[in-house]
């Protein structure tokens, strides 16, 4: 239910992990990017990505974190860990792998 | 996953769980922010607040739903929602008591019986040696590989071993010994062991009280120090604490108390399990001593990183040498070793037995325990469909059925638990009981519910709980929605199913219970029959009384003579008593053994190898005290002496085997304990029950004592007057022999009927008829609630039905035939089911001689296909089968047709 139907699994996290890489972010930011990188192509709703980023928050690849934000209003900033990192370097590797080799496919059926 | 991962995800696992508000609260924080940022962005845009905080929430996509992923998430919910259900679970078994309490009691009962036989089990069979690391223990064994080995070794070599091995830290040897404890007001005879002063150490068992032997104290003249059991210095000595240094006369002599052994230390197999007295073994007496014949053991502590193989293959070095050093003693001795665990696990044939029997037990009190399983399991299933209106409802408004047999199972644990506690308790209270009942088979272990006995428990009432709780919740839950809604009331399809499982567990439990009843009918009838066979002699009216000479004052033939003429003579100058004859062991207490030729050279017995048989050595007047029938021939007189020629008796057994068709009488025996010359055959006994009431009776060679004084076992036997009172004479015979010799040790008078009652046999088969009938009168009673609350639902069920048949002019009668033969159909079932598992089962029984050892399970006097058992059996289930069916059949002629039709 929490999934967007029209992502691959773990195609989510990957992204999460990915944002969160560059900058701790709070919930808010981070959907503001998801829709800027990624345009509408991947329709995430804001209603499943909390869900996300909390199941990451228990695996131990992001930490949160409360500070002010802009206007001083607190909010909750995620951070990827070390572990995170990590699993973000395999998990990209992976990506990179699987869609080389489904492009691969994909090529030769048009041939 | 790795450890360094769980030290993120386990303090956050915990956060959530403990500091629940705290985290609810910044799950919404988190999410409110959100939607103000979004609403902000739509108002900076040009909407409305109110506009734009609706489109801000649209977008979002569900708070709520999103706050319910996010817990989710988190993976708390399973603990939360266990503690929900448990909550819940309570909250119900409160609300409808009558249900836990009948669930939570019979469960119990089952869980108790299964708990306490598995401790009985647990305290026998499984209770580990009690010495430190007993796969390094060596046991000994000497002997020609051609002929055998046995576990006796000579002292000189003993030292020898221990002066050239390389390969054990301790060597140690000990020796068997009876201790007379005189000086008291009542002598008593105790078994102890000649220990070295390194056996406790080797063992690894620690003093409780003192200290162990000092080597010294194993030198000629400074041994006279003992340490005591555990239980001789609660029983004897009152559990004095000061009993250190306290003096004990023991075979006449002063010794000294150096130690008491732990409580609950108790030595296995080949270490004389009952040895009480432990005194220094003075091997410098018998340091040059080269053969077998004082009977010393040994044993060794291998060193650590040395295997059984090295140490084997060293000790045949050694053996060699000694071959070639002593060829006159040692020629053909060589030595084989093996771990202590093997040798404790080698079982005399009479626990074999009884160790047998006990696993019979923990089987038939698991059939218990699946009867009551299926019973709170039908249970389950009948509050399942009162029930299922609460499930329709939550499946509709969304609630996942595995959550709901989540909370199902997590009821039906939460009682199975219950019962598991009230199963603990049942099981404690019993001990007492039980150690009681089965006091043959504990001999003097404790029970104790230890940890392995509580996880037992604990395990068979979680296991049960899910197995036999799986099945109804996925029933409850199994409903068609549709169905169900449409259907408010009365009579469902799932109703119908529900009622064809519940039948099922009934005739499951019918033939459990069959199976049961046909063991315990086995047992019982096979134990009459023991009580009921001929022992042989008449036991009414006959005393007895164990004594054992002194070997000091009574060390000669002449001596002992002596003695027992006297106390014969006093014996039956006693009023009441009519004849009096000693015996070294009477019926029902074993024989000695001895080999036999005999001097005809046409016989069937080689002369030379010599056979078995079991003697007995009795005085003139002793089969006449038994009433033992003489066939033919003479008994034996006052005038049968030392000097006279050697006489013998022999009973029917021994002259149908080696005389068949022909006289005995005459014939010459050479018997190797009576290396002085032949026995001639003066008469023939009647056969008599020797060791066991349902033995395969054995040939017995009497001799006469006047002839053969060699025993220091003796037993009085008097038979008195019919009208004599045998309590008041038994005291005056006490008193008679007490004052021919004050240090004399006797045992208790015991009647000859109390000796029967506590022979072998007797005493192991008891426990099991008494258990087994407990279990069976349990699988009864159980077998009574499931059948009546099978067909009181099924009545309820029908109630629309029946009312319809009533309306129609169906008879009461008719009504009644008809769930009767429900009830019929049930037990059909369950019988032949039961019937044939029983017969399966059965052929398992031990077959087979009987032979000279006590039996337990032994079927004695029917066969396996016992007619009364079976036939019996399925008389009583089905009677109370139909008595149990009584109430709602008759609750079914009772339904008044108009309420019946306004039923729903």
């Amino acid at each position: 239910m929490s999934k967007p139907s029209d992502l691959v699994q773990g195609t989510l996290d990957l992204l999460l992990l990915k944002i969160l890489a560059l900058q701790p972010m709070n919930g808010w930011a981070i959907s503001l990017r998801l829709k800027q990188i990624s345009g509408d192509v991947l329709q995430v709703s804001d209603g499943s990505l909390y869900p996300a980023l909390h199941k990451l928050e228990q695996e131990g690849w992001i930490t949160a974190e409360w500070k002010p934000s802009e206007n001083n209003r607190r909010a909750k900033f995620y951070s990827l860990t070390k572990l995170g990192r990590k699993h973000l370097e395999r998990e990209a590797a992976n990506w990179n792998r699987l869609s080389a080799a489904i492009s691969h496919v994909v090529r030769l059926e048009e041939a | 996953m790795r450890p360094q991962h769980w030290l993120y995800t386990i303090p956050l696992r915990l956060r959530s769980l403990f500091r629940r508000s705290h985290v609810e609260q910044e799950l919404s924080e988190e999410l409110q922010f959100h939607v103000e940022k979004k609403t902000q962005e739509y108002v900076n845009a040009g909407l409305s607040a109110v506009e734009a905080r609706r489109r801000a929430l649209r977008e979002f996509g569900g708070i709520e739903q999103s706050k319910e992923n996010s817990r989710d998430a988190r993976r708390v919910n399973l603990i939360e929602d266990f503690l929900q259900d448990l909550r819940y679970a309570g909250r119900l078994l409160h609300r409808s008591p009558g249900l836990a309490v009948v669930a939570v009691l019979t469960l119990a009962l089952g869980i108790g019986a299964n708990t306490a036989i598995f401790g009985m089990v647990n305290a026998v069979l499984l209770g580990p040696l009690p010495y430190q690391e007993p796969d390094r223990l060596i046991y000994f064994y000497t002997g020609d590989p051609k002929r055998g080995f046995d576990d006796h070794i000579s002292v000189a070599d003993f030292l020898d071993w221990k002066r050239q091995n390389h390969v054990f830290e301790n060597l140690a040897a000990y020796q068997g010994a009876f201790f007379t404890l005189t000086g008291v007001s009542e002598p008593q005879r105790f078994f102890g062991t000649f220990i070295t002063a390194n056996w406790l150490p080797t063992l690894g068992v620690n003093i409780a009280l003192g200290r162990n032997f000092l080597p010294e104290e194993q030198n000629p003249g400074s041994d006279a120090v003992v340490i005591l059991s555990n239980g001789f210095w609660t029983h004897r000595l009152s559990a004095d604490p000061n009993v250190l240094g306290k003096k004990l006369t023991l075979n006449g002599q002063p010794f000294t108390v150096v130690g008491i052994l732990p409580a609950a230390l108790r030595f296995s197999n080949p270490l004389y399990a009952n040895a009480d007295i432990f005194a220094p073994f003075v091997l410098a007496n018998s340091s040059s001593d080269r053969t077998i014949l004082n009977r010393t053991h040994a044993l060794a502590r291998l060193k650590p990183g040395v295997t059984l193989q090295q140490a084997q293959a060293e000790m045949e070095a050694i053996a060699e040498t000694l071959q070639s050093e002593h060829a006159d003693t040692n020629r053909y001795r060589g030595v084989m070793i093996r771990t202590m665990a093997e040798e404790a696990a080698d079982v005399q044939p009479t626990p074999r037995r009884m160790h047998q029997s006990l696993w019979v037990m923990l089987g038939a009190v698991g059939f218990v325990m699946l009867m009551a399983c299926a019973n709170v399991a039908s249970l389950l299933l009948a509050r399942g469909s009162t029930r299922q209106r609460e499930f329709v409802m939550r499946i509709a408004i969304g609630s996942s059925r595995s959550r709901m047999i989540r909370q199902l199972l997590t009821e039906c644990v939460t009682l199975f638990l219950c019962g598991g506690a009230g199963g603990l308790a049942i099981a404690e209270w019993s001990k007492v009981l039980i150690a009681k009942t089965m006091n043959a088979y504990l001999e003097d272990r404790t029970l104790t519910l230890d940890s392995r006995v509580f996880l037992f428990c604990l395990g068979v009432s979680l296991l049960t709980g899910l197995l036999f709780g799986l099945a109804p919740a996925i029933q409850t839950v199994k409903v068609n929605l549709q169905d169900a809604m449409r259907e408010s009331g009365g009579t469902s399809s799932g109703g119908w199913r529900r009622n064809r499982v519940r039948s099922t567990l009934v005739v499951l439990e019918l033939s459990l219970a069959t199976i049961l009843l046909i063991g315990f009918g086995l047992v019982t009838r096979s134990f009459l029959h023991v009580l009921d066979s001929s022992p042989g002699f008449d036991p009414t009216n006959v005393l007895t009384m164990y004594g054992n000479l002194d070997q000091q004052k009574y060390g000669s033939p002449p001596q002992r003579v002596a003695f027992i003429h006297k106390t014969l003579d006093e014996v039956r100058q006693l009023p009441g008593v009519q004849s009096a004859g000693i015996a070294d062991s009477i019926p029902l207490m074993g024989a000695d053994v001895t080999r036999f030729s005999i001097e005809d050279e046409q016989s069937l017995i080689p002369r030379e190898h010599g056979t078995e048989v079991r003697i007995v050595t009795v005085t003139p007047g002793f089969f006449q005290t038994l009433g033992i029938a003489l066939r033919y021939g003479r008994g034996f007189d006052e005038h049968d002496s030392e000097t006279a020629p050697g006489l013998a008796i022999v009973n029917e057994t021994f002259a149908r085997r080696y005389f068949p068709g022909q006289t005995p009488l005459g014939k010459r025996l050479k018997l190797e304990d009576s290396p002085n010359g032949w026995s001639e055959i003066v008469g023939v006994i009647s056969d008599v029950r020797q060791r066991n009431m349902d033995e395969d009776i054995v040939p017995i060679v009497y001799r006469s004592w006047y002839q053969l004084a060699r025993s220091s076992d003796l037993t009085v036997a008097v038979r008195v007057t019919a009208s004599a009172d045998l309590k008041n004479i038994g005291d005056r015979l006490r008193s008679k022999l007490r004052t021919l010799d004050k240090d004399q040790v006797w045992g208790p008078v015991m009647t000859m009927q109390q000796v029967i009652d506590e022979s072998e046999s007797v005493s192991m088969r008891r426990p099991v008829v008494v258990l087994l009938g407990m279990f069976g009168a349990l699988a009864l009673v159980l077998a009574v609630v499931g059948i009546y609350g099978v067909l009181s639902y099924s009545v309820a069920e029908r109630t629309k039905e029946i009312g319809i048949r009533a309306a129609l002019g169906a008879q009461a009668s008719t009504i009644l035939k008809m769930v009767l033969r429900e009830t019929l159909a049930l037990i059909g079932v369950g019988l032949s089911a039961g019937i044939l598992v029983a017969l399966a089962l059965t052929s398992f029984l031990p077959t087979g001689p009987i032979g000279w050892t006590g039996a337990a399970i032994h079927l004695y006097g029917i066969s396996r296909i016992d007619a009364v058992t079976y036939c019996g059996v399925s008389l009583i289930l089905t009677s109370i089968a139909l008595l149990a069916s009584y109430l709602p059949a008759y609750r079914a002629t009772k339904v008044d047709p108009l309420i019946a039709l306004h039923y729903e």
